[in-house]
């Protein structure tokens, strides 16, 4: 590797920058085909039940329309676990019926009211408790708790240390359902040629999941499928819905003409895949000095009607009680819940957000009981760079597993204090952080701090080609999608570096299945680490045999490569073009790389620090946000500019989404009450201050060019940064999301603090 | 969106003309950023667009003698919001027509849309009812039609999305009264030394939302900074925006924090909220009280009065 960095580090502007300003850059939805039909849903009115009888013949007789689907119609091919392309059972209100193909969408939505069902409702069950009580209706065969079991795990010995703590803190904290709310709905285009499909999708997955569920769901082989993602309008790791693709492509098969789905907005916040409400008992004992001796954290996740990739979604709530503070003992148990809900699935961060608000809250109840500065005891108890205390689980020679549990293995980097004090001083934290509570008048202003960790370097199996050719057009070729996050201008920069040639040199092809090795998913914050080092990988491979063919051309034993330009090290004014050595080259230089990634004696984490300044309205209960201070350790930033809009739109969408977003749901009929921007309200751009953005200084050593994962870790400790900060105003502790200002009120009302 | 033909007359009787002919299916336009939302989402089915845009004498801002003003009822919110003169004498008003959705939804929004579309939270309401204020309305000399005729604000109103008028009645123009010059129990100290003062207090949940509740306070203060006048309305806490009643036992009073908490008593009790997914039946009430609060406090203060 290179000491000295020539494009990675640079702000450089991301590569469709100038194609998305000008509206040039055409989404999923902006496409059209000759002939090409729109596709409608028709959506369950019942959050449970069964399609006993369904009758399309007036729909099918409707002008203009082309294709009705019923789950008659469809393979019996499971998408996931617990999902059919269609199915006779219908598990939330909005829940998929049938679909139909027509000549305009006011056709197709028009003989969507010609479908006759006769339905048979079924007792409905809407939250946790009551769906795992016994006599529940089962919404899938073995229950509504998922996979049938609690996921447990622990280090060392909760049960065994909790007596022996000097003191011990509990609390409960709920987190609500809401919407990712992505710009660009979720849309799919689907035209065969004879029998070969072509998909453009909104999609962060092609090759491993759209690629194969289509295959599989239109039984059709994998290489009959081309599935492609033009421009993504808003992942946050959450488009990944199941259904859409193969809807499309069974109606486009049925109507014999291309056809594209496009969701509306109220079909994005209901049928699209949301963030579920969320609850988490946590319990913390800590010894006379304050050092934590045992964590327990019981979690359970509503997950809705499926459980898409609720799993992890769970998993992921329970790794900062597990990981953050330095602790012998630490336990977690999650639970995901089948409910009547619409379906739950990921959403950037998963359940860490939700974890982190429970733990970093009741940590700063934690350092106010024990008489310490919030800032000081993170500073004294943060897990630091030797890792957790206890011993190692992971066989010798295997990777450490991205979300480790186990003891006695040390961080390969590790800027949290790094960005604790740097955010300290932003903020101003000596100087201006009073006692919690001590503020009077009718608006009280208070600091608060939150610390995340978070999967930094996820080893995903990732491939990348690089192909030169005569013309000295130089292809990086990657099957994941740049899902809006600048994933393409960051690879690119990778292999300009590791190529030494110009930025410009390189021409980036993506999220196309038929121009691309199989690529990983979008998720997990992995690109930048997984992909990125099979990019620099290919690179250096390709960069080594130019260099030797230059030296071979120029007649020396090396040669340096800078701007283009190959110079004869040793003989003075001898130099090639990278264009004049492709011009000469016998056949095109072809590199494909595949590999997973990874570490088996270091834990790769992210972490954050982050500072929030608020003041509150005694008498409204609202909160203002009037500072935020966010320090993030990435490694190596390999765009500061890109890296600084990731930053500052996680937090932006996080603050709104701890202060007021959430989907409401009728609690009878199961029925979401808001879902469009006028009811649930996202952030606008005035609503919150500009975000401070700092970064810790120490490239990852097991990183392509020093670059962790960032996509995600900067969403982690928002709730917990805003909600310690209201503390710090007020003197009261907030245990549930969205801080709205009823609940704040609620808050101030029961635990008594003075109002003016 | 359906589909509708549309029509831009020039002339009021050639609108109210076109509109007798089947008010059921018809819809006048004013602005359209009401109209656009119920075409797409809750409206019946329309035929028939009447644009009123073309309409000459409908727009603008005048002062009349006395102190008082008449604005038509296309005057956009944009203009209200930026009125030199309005922002001097009317501060509440002009408050509540800069926080009328977005800029570009001002530059299109009405006030007389505003007004008609019925809302209980239409933010422009509010301080119209608390200044008193008076709507022209007329029938464009359709046959059977009422003539033209002036009508106090509260009687423009049946309930939520619903007027008093007849469906070929046209708002064209909003008539606001001078201030009163200071009575009731001070009648015998008003003197030049009295000072209006109007405000305007507004809870949303985010910086750019429909109002969870609103209130306007308009009053008079006597030159010993006495309550020479005092009226209060709320908006978003009723079936229509409404004054609060019984503010006259306050006047004589200096305005302090306890005739505060007497207005946020009064507020609360005026209030008469219901739950939706916005905010809480009860939450709504004690928000009108603060609200209510606000708006006095800074009408009394215009040094203070900022709107948040």
């Amino acid at each position: 590797m290179t000491d000295s960095l020539d494009i990675v580090g640079q702000s450089v502007t991301r590569l469709e920058l100038e194609d998305k300003v000008l509206g040039v850059t055409r989404y999923t939805a902006d496409l059209k085909r000759p002939g090409m039909l729109y596709a409608k849903i028709l959506r369950s009115p019942h959050p449970h039940a069964r399609i006993v009888a369904i009758d399309t013949s007036a729909a099918e007789k409707a002008p203009g329309v082309h294709a009705v689907l019923t789950h008659h119609d469809v393979s019996s091919f499971a998408i996931e676990g617990d999902l059919l392309v269609l199915d006779a059972r219908l598990r939330f209100v909005g829940d998929e019926v049938a679909a139909v193909a027509a000549e305009s969408p006011a056709a197709a939505a028009d003989a969507l009211e010609l479908i006759r069902v006769e339905y048979e409702p079924l007792p409905p069950v809407f939250d946790c408790g009551a769906a795992l009580a016994p006599g529940a209706p089962e919404l899938h065969p073995g229950g509504n708790l998922v996979d049938g079991r609690r996921l447990v795990v622990e280090r060392g010995d909760t049960e065994g240390a909790f007596p022996t703590a000097f003191r011990v803190f509990e609390g409960v904290f709920h987190t609500a359902a809401h919407g990712p709310v992505g710009m660009e709905t979720r849309s799919a285009l689907a035209e065969w040629d004879d029998d070969r499909l072509t998909v453009h999708k909104t999609s962060r997955s092609l090759h491993a999941h759209d690629r194969k569920i289509l295959s599989n769901a239109l039984g059709i082989p994998l290489e009959h499928v081309r599935v492609i993602c033009t421009s993504m309008g808003g992942g946050f790791g959450n488009k990944d819905e199941g259904r859409l693709g193969p809807l499309a492509a069974f109606l486009a098969r049925k109507a014999g003409r291309p056809v594209r789905l496009e969701y509306s907005r109220m079909e994005e916040f209901i049928a699209g895949r949301n963030r579920q409400a969320m609850v988490s008992r946590l319990k913390i004992g800590v010894a006379e000095d304050g050092a934590p001796v045992a964590i327990e954290m019981r979690s359970e996740m509503n997950a809705g009607a499926h459980v898409a990739s609720g799993r992890n979604v769970t998993r992921r709530i329970g790794q900062g009680a597990l990981y953050l503070y330095a602790c012998p003992n630490a336990r977690f148990e999650g639970a995901s819940v089948y409910t009547n809900h619409p379906a739950g699935g990921s959403f950037r961060g998963l359940g860490a957000p939700a974890g982190h608000f429970a733990l970093e809250v009741l940590m700063d109840q934690v350092a106010a009981g024990m008489g310490l500065d919030p800032l000081e005891y993170r500073l004294r108890f943060h897990v630091g760079p030797e890792g957790q205390p206890g011993r190692r689980t992971t066989p010798p020679g295997e990777a450490i597993p991205d979300e480790p549990v186990e003891g006695g293995v040390p961080f390969s980097s590790h800027g949290l204090r790094e960005c604790l004090l740097s955010g300290a001083e932003r903020i101003g934290w000596r100087e201006r952080r009073q006692p919690n509570g001590s503020a009077t008048g009718p608006s009280r202003r208070g600091l608060g701090v939150a610390m995340g960790i978070y999967k930094g370097g996820v080893g995903r199996e990732a491939q990348a080609e690089i192909h030169v050719d005569r013309r000295g057009r130089v292809e990086v070729r990657v099957g994941v999608v740049d899902v809006g996050q600048g994933s393409s201008t960051i690879l690119a920069q990778i292999a300009a570096e590791a190529l030494q040639l110009p930025l410009d040199f390189i021409t980036m092809v993506m999220a196309d299945t038929a121009h691309t090795p199989p690529g990983h998913i979008t998720a997990g914050s992995s690109t930048t680490f997984s992909s990125g080092h099979a990019v620099k990988q290919a690179a250096d491979t390709v960069r080594n045999r130019l260099r030797e063919r230059a030296a071979a051309t120029l007649g020396v034993s090396d040669v340096s490569l800078s701007g283009g330009v190959f110079t004869a090290q040793g003989r003075e004014g001898a130099a090639l073009t990278f264009h004049q050595l492709c011009a000469a080259l016998p056949e095109p230089v072809i590199e494909q790389v595949t590999l997973t990634p990874g570490s088996t004696d270091r834990v790769i984490n992210s972490f954050s620090a982050h500072f929030a300044e608020v003041e509150v309205e005694m008498d409204t209960g609202r909160i203002r946000i009037l500072r935020y201070v966010a320090a993030q350790d990435a490694g190596r930033i390999v765009n500061p500019r890109l890296a600084e809009g990731q930053v500052t739109g996680a937090v932006l969408q996080f603050l709104g989404i701890a202060l007021r977003e959430e989907l409401l749901m009728d609690p009878t009929s199961g029925v979401t009450l808001n879902p469009s921007f006028l009811e649930h309200k996202n952030t606008a751009i005035v609503d919150f201050p500009p975000v401070e953005v700092l970064f810790a200084s120490q490239p990852e050593p097991l990183a392509p060019f020093g670059a962790k994962g960032l996509g995600e870790p900067p969403v982690v400790p928002v709730y917990a940064a805003v909600a310690n900060a209201v503390a710090n105003a007020t003197g009261v502790w907030l245990h549930e999301a969205p801080f709205t200002p009823k609940r704040v009120l609620q808050a101030i009302a029961q635990q008594g603090a003075d109002r003016p | 969106m359906q589909n509708f033909s549309y029509h831009a007359p020039a002339t009021l009787g050639e609108a109210c003309a076109l509109m007798a002919e089947a008010p059921d299916r018809s819809r006048f336009l004013a602005g359209g950023s009401d109209l656009h939302l119920a075409l797409e989402h809750h409206a019946g089915p329309v035929d028939t667009v009447i644009d009123l845009k073309r309409i000459a004498g409908l727009e603008g801002i005048e002062e009349t003698p006395g102190g008082g003003w008449r604005i038509g009822a296309l005057t956009r919110m944009a203009a209200l919001e930026r009125h030199q003169g309005l922002r001097a004498a009317l501060p509440a008003l002009c408050a509540a027509a800069a926080v009328v959705g977005g800029p570009p939804i001002r530059n299109r929004a009405t006030l007389g849309g505003n007004l008609c579309n019925a809302s209980p939270a239409a933010d422009t309401a509010t301080p119209l009812l608390a200044f008193g204020a008076q709507v022209e309305v007329s029938g464009g000399g359709v046959p059977g039609s009422n003539a033209s005729r002036t009508l106090a604000l509260e009687a423009l109103w049946a309930g939520p999305r619903s007027t008093t008028l007849r469906p070929e009645e046209v708002l064209t123009a909003v008539v606001i009264p001078p201030p009163p010059t200071g009575g009731g129990a001070n009648e015998s100290t008003a003197n030049e030394s009295t000072a209006h003062g109007n405000a305007f207090a507004r809870l949303t949940r985010s910086a750019m939302d429909i109002a969870l509740v609103n209130a306007a306070a308009s009053l008079t203060l006597d030159g010993s900074g006495r309550l020479a006048s005092l009226t209060v309305a709320l908006g978003a806490v009723g079936a229509t925006v409404l004054s609060v009643p019984g503010t006259d036992a306050l006047l004589g009073r200096p305005v302090d924090e306890a005739l505060l908490e007497d207005i946020g008593k009064m507020a609360e009790t005026a209030a008469q909220p219901i739950t939706d997914v916005r905010a809480s039946a009860e939450y709504r009430r004690e928000m009108a009280g603060v609200m209510a609060m606000r708006a006095v406090g800074w009408a009394a203060a215009p040094a203070k009065g900022d709107t948040p």
